[in-house]
């Protein structure tokens, strides 16, 4: 393994490749700290002029983007008490507190400090763990890859914080749209409406760009923003030695929890942030301290959002399943560079595998750099007036969905995309299980047909496999705990209305 | 009634709409051939989805008659829902004319229109600013990065 790790450190400190690197991670701290513009959105942005990097270098830029935002989402959180980005949420609470009362130096000190630590911890663990699993997904067959990513989808719907009903819908959606065009086996065109430009389906980058991108101008577009930065002398940005004793223990632990939460299908972050926070406060001696600006309560979550981040990668490079929003579109960036990210990748594409790695160590230690020495610039972009930050959004997305194939129709598609973004976040649906059913529905499909074909018809091929019938079974149990309450409640319902014999 | 009305129509017309799309992608799917489990056809899985799909809308379209309604929350915002009109209606515009009039004017025009609407200022820097902005990003994309953008009636030069 560590001839492996050399190999992916002579790939990620080639200048072209430290280049993306540095790029990624400042445009992920950029967009963690601008709130109104997530991860998401800005790896969708980038999509199209990604084509003209090779692979390796895309992949190091959206991966610098994802885990960046983690750091940058911090100090929005901090000096202005709004996250930056979702996974950001429980950092308000303690380190907005902290700055109130002049902490603000601290505050944003330890959760970069903790997010290095996380961050170098879970990528030790994405090393270890990655390779075997991606050994054994190797034996893997179409109903094992059919029932893990139905299993993978229903726990995204499960674990959303939106009706599950309503994630459900929207990952059929998803479904759906992934069907347009050419049928992979046979050929037959499927809802192209004789537009020839529709045979080869809809694109991922004006799905991404409208649902990620334009919906998120129109909702801030809808509101007054204004940024209330907190008037404060930010000093003192290294922890002391009483906070480091206090924080050591709650780092450790929530680097180890995030790590999990990220390896679970819609996990990621945002859950992270939040169980770290519950978990340090149930542990602390001085639960009364948390929400009064309790340093813990700012290392905690943040650590937790950063190992999220990397545990997010092991089922995306191992078993080719991204399992959040965000993962989906280093997915979506590997596909349109032809490569297939999966158990294969680590054989095939040895050099994106350990040069991912290797950048994710470079990348932690130019966040900890850009962080700390630069914390009054990024205290500056918080300042930038929207009305400057929204037009380029859409424009950007306007140049990057025409760019890629010259495409009028991509314009119109990527407009619809953006009001039905704009419309499902409006009525509580949430979009992200539509780009993860969209992404991942063809290989859904192939693999269900092939399991059917194999088995000669027999829907039997998906209980039998002892993989594919736990993943099944854990589908369906997810499933039905989203339907039992409602389905108890109506029982309750009728028992009272029903008159007693 | 009103709260009704306000709240669960949301869900109401959602669900009626995705029920209509299930149905219109189920009759699709037939056309498609859905074939037998022993050989699925174009519409096989697309049928199955098109059914849950349905199914869902139509639990979804039951329970928001029985949904007690929630109190509507008065907002301390003002909610600028002509804004996203005027800047879908703008970009509906842009995306016509980009072929024929190009990126350069189509942009510029855009981003003036973009700055009076989320914010009055002078127009002279509005202008000053959708000028420079556009022109930058023409050359960084179309010249430095090789993207391919509508000349327009530039190529007429």
């Amino acid at each position: 393994m560590w001839t492996d790790i050399l190999y992916g450190f002579k790939v990620a400190a080639t200048p072209e490749n430290l280049l993306f690197c540095f790029l990624g991670v400042l445009l992920g701290t950029l967009v963690g700290v601008l709130p109104g513009i997530g991860p998401a959105g800005a790896m969708a942005l980038l999509l199209p002029v990604s084509l003209k990097i090779t692979p390796v270098g895309t992949f190091i830029m959206l991966s610098g983007i994802y885990y960046g935002s983690m750091y940058g989402g911090s100090t929005t959180s901090i000096l202005v008490s709004i996250p930056g980005e979702p996974a950001s949420v429980m950092t308000c609470v303690d380190g907005y507190q902290m700055a109130l009362k002049g902490r603000a130096g601290p505050a944003l000190g330890i959760s970069a400090f903790g997010s290095f630590i996380a961050g170098t911890i879970s990528i030790l663990a994405l090393m270890v763990l990655a390779t075997p699993l991606a050994k054994a997904a190797l034996k893997f067959g179409p109903p094992e890859f059919f029932c893990l990513v139905l299993m993978g989808l229903t726990l995204v719907t499960y674990l959303s914080q939106k009706p599950a009903e309503k994630s459900l819908m929207s990952a059929l959606v998803g479904m759906l749209l992934s069907w347009v065009g050419t049928d992979l086996i046979n050929g037959q065109a499927r809802f192209t409406f004789d537009i020839m430009e529709l045979s080869d389906g809809i694109g991922v980058i004006p799905l991404v760009m409208g649902l990620f991108g334009i919906s998120e101008v129109f909702m801030e577009l809808e509101k007054d923003t204004r940024i209330a930065v907190i008037k404060t002398r930010i000093h003192n940005l290294l922890p002391t030695r009483e906070d480091w004793r206090r924080c050591a223990a709650p780092i450790l632990r929530s680097s180890a929890l995030g790590f999990l939460l990220g390896i679970l299908p819609g996990g990621g972050g945002i859950i992270a942030n939040f169980m770290a926070y519950v978990m340090e406060k149930r542990l602390s001696k001085h639960p009364e301290r948390f929400g009064k600006g309790e340093i813990v309560g700012v290392a905690a979550p943040e650590s937790a959002n950063n190992a999220a981040a990397a545990g997010a990668f092991i089922p995306l490079l191992s078993l080719g399943i991204p399992m959040n929003a965000t993962v989906a579109l280093l997915f979506a960036a590997l596909v349109i560079h032809g490569v297939r990210p999966g158990p294969l990748l680590i054989q095939n594409n040895a050099e994106i595998f350990w040069g991912i790695i290797a950048s994710m160590y470079i990348g932690n230690v130019l966040l900890l750099v850009l962080n700390l020495p630069l914390i009054g610039l990024w205290v500056r972009v918080l300042r930038i007036p929207y009305r400057i930050v929204f037009p380029m959004i859409l424009l950007f997305c306007l140049i990057g969905a025409y760019a890629v194939n010259v495409s009028i129709l991509d314009l119109e598609l990527m407009l619809c995309f953006g009001v039905l973004g704009y419309l499902m976040r409006k009525l509580d649906f949430d979009t992200a299980p539509l780009v993860l059913a969209f992404l991942l529905g063809p290989m859904m499909e192939v693999a269900m047909r092939q399991s059917l074909l194999l088995s000669q018809g027999s829907f039997g091929i998906f209980v039998t496999r002892p993989l594919s019938a736990v993943c099944l079974g854990i589908a369906a149990l997810l499933l039905l705990s989203n339907f039992l309450p409602a389905i108890r409640a109506r029982g309750r319902r009728l028992a009272a209305v029903e008159p007693r014999v | 009634m009103s709260v009704w009305l306000a709240k669960n129509n949301s869900d109401l017309w959602s669900s009626l709409f995705l029920m209509i799309v299930s149905g219109l992608v189920m009759r699709e799917a037939l056309d498609l051939e859905i074939g037998t489990p022993t050989n699925p056809g174009s519409g096989f899985m697309v049928f199955g989805a098109a059914v849950a799909l349905g199914l869902l809308a139509l639990h979804q379209f039951i329970t928001s008659f029985r949904t007690r309604p929630r109190a509507t929350e008065a907002g301390p915002q003002r909610i600028h829902r002509g804004r996203i009109l005027a800047v879908i209606s703008a970009t509906v515009l842009y995306i016509l004319a980009l072929r024929p009039a190009g990126y350069l004017l189509c942009t510029f025009l855009l981003l003036c229109f973009l700055f009076q609407v989320l914010e009055r200022g002078h127009w002279v820097a509005r202008t000053i600013a959708a000028a420079t902005i556009s022109s930058v990003t023409y050359v960084v994309f179309a010249k430095m990065l090789q993207l391919n953008l509508p000349k327009g009636f530039m190529t007429l030069y």
